[in-house]
């Protein structure tokens, strides 16, 4: 299991316990800015960013989503000097307004962890991915990787690499990736890997609403990091 | 990369940051590892799919499986999550554990912990 490190659940005691004992090469996930965590210089980061509507229309899912269970677990988790997190309270256009004019809310920043991570985008541990690239190239990306981590892929197994990598094979491996094995949400693991597309937004979204997230990514990324978050191209 | 190891910038936490869904403050108490993979989004960016892209490759290389295979541990590497009781104590965990050598999963599979 990848596990998020930064996550309050389980305790962060039996979470490093747990981190110390694994075997394998270790694959674990943040979800933090990069000026919040300790960055390795010998270790390998991949940082993947998204077009933020497709990710508010995907989190809005997830959030839907989660059990009873998972709001009394992750309360408990914390200390009194933290808002607790609820149900959503909004419909979702309500729900993207808000977390755009309010900075990520109910979660936590987007434009400053883009903008973190770009930031150092040049760093040679650091490999910066896009949602979209993988979407219109998914063998191109894998070899982007291969080459990054210094994996020599077996061409004889090209083939079960990319079934692997497949949206349909995640989707059947849900268990394998959602925390606790996707107990936290209705539906369970299949319900944490939901579609996998993109775009859903354009026929909800008024040109107004999503003009505003465009002018607020100009304004909080700059025209080249917004530019690259727009198209996963990095030149202008 | 090495040549120029030294003359990098490298980042330095600069804050923590307190929320529902997490505390940074586990990073400064963080036992790396010199081949440690991290995968960072904001979120719904592409994680799992982040997750799984090394887990496939990691089907590939001699030399990494070499790697992998000096840690393999004794015990069980490939748990069955599906029916599994999680709140069960340390040890006790229940369900259907299935064993596969085949699955690339086997690399990062461990068994889930009780909360």
């Amino acid at each position: 299991m990848s596990l998020w490190i930064d996550f309050r659940l389980p305790p962060k005691e039996v979470k490093l316990a747990t981190i110390a004992n694994q075997q394998h090469r270790r694959f674990l996930k943040t979800h933090l800015p990069l000026d919040a965590l300790v960055y390795s210089p010998k270790a390998k980061y991949l940082y993947i960013a998204r077009d933020g509507r497709d990710v508010l229309w995907s989190y809005y899912h997830h959030h839907s989503s989660h059990t009873d269970s998972f709001y009394e677990m992750l309360n408990d988790a914390c200390g009194p000097e933290v808002e607790p997190f609820s149900h959503p309270q909004d419909e979702i256009i309500e729900y993207y307004r808000k977390w755009l004019e309010q900075n990520g809310y109910p979660i936590w920043s987007f434009w400053e962890n883009i903008a973190t991570w770009w930031g150092y985008r040049h760093l040679p541990n650091l490999l910066m991915l896009h949602f979209g690239a993988l979407k219109e190239d998914m063998p191109r990306e894998i070899r982007r990787i291969a080459k990054f981590l210094e994996i020599t892929i077996d061409e004889n197994k090209w083939d079960q690499i990319l079934e692997h990598c497949s949206f349909n094979y995640m989707k059947t491996h849900a268990e394998e990736s959602a925390p606790l094995g996707g107990t936290l949400w209705e539906g369970g693991a299949k319900t944490f890997i939901n579609k996998g597309t993109n775009g859903r937004w354009r026929d909800v979204l008024s040109q107004t609403d999503s003009a505003r997230y465009d002018a607020l990514a100009l304004e909080k990324l700059g025209p080249e990091c917004a530019h690259w978050l727009a198209t996963g191209k990095v030149s202008i | 990369m090495s040549k120029t190891l030294d003359s990098i910038q490298w980042p330095v936490k600069q804050r923590e940051i307190l929320h529902s869904h997490f505390d940074s403050a586990i990073w400064n108490d963080f036992p790396f590892r010199d081949d440690d993979i991290f995968i960072a989004t904001y979120a719904k960016s592409g994680t799992t799919w982040n997750k799984f892209a090394p887990r496939a490759l990691h089907l590939s290389p001699r030399q990494d499986r070499g790697v992998l295979r000096r840690r393999k541990p004794k015990t069980a590497r490939y748990a069955d999550f599906k029916n599994t009781n999680y709140n069960a104590p340390r040890g006790k965990t229940t369900g259907n554990r299935k064993f596969n050598r085949l699955s690339p999963s086997y690399f990062l599979m461990e068994r889930p912990v009780s909360m």
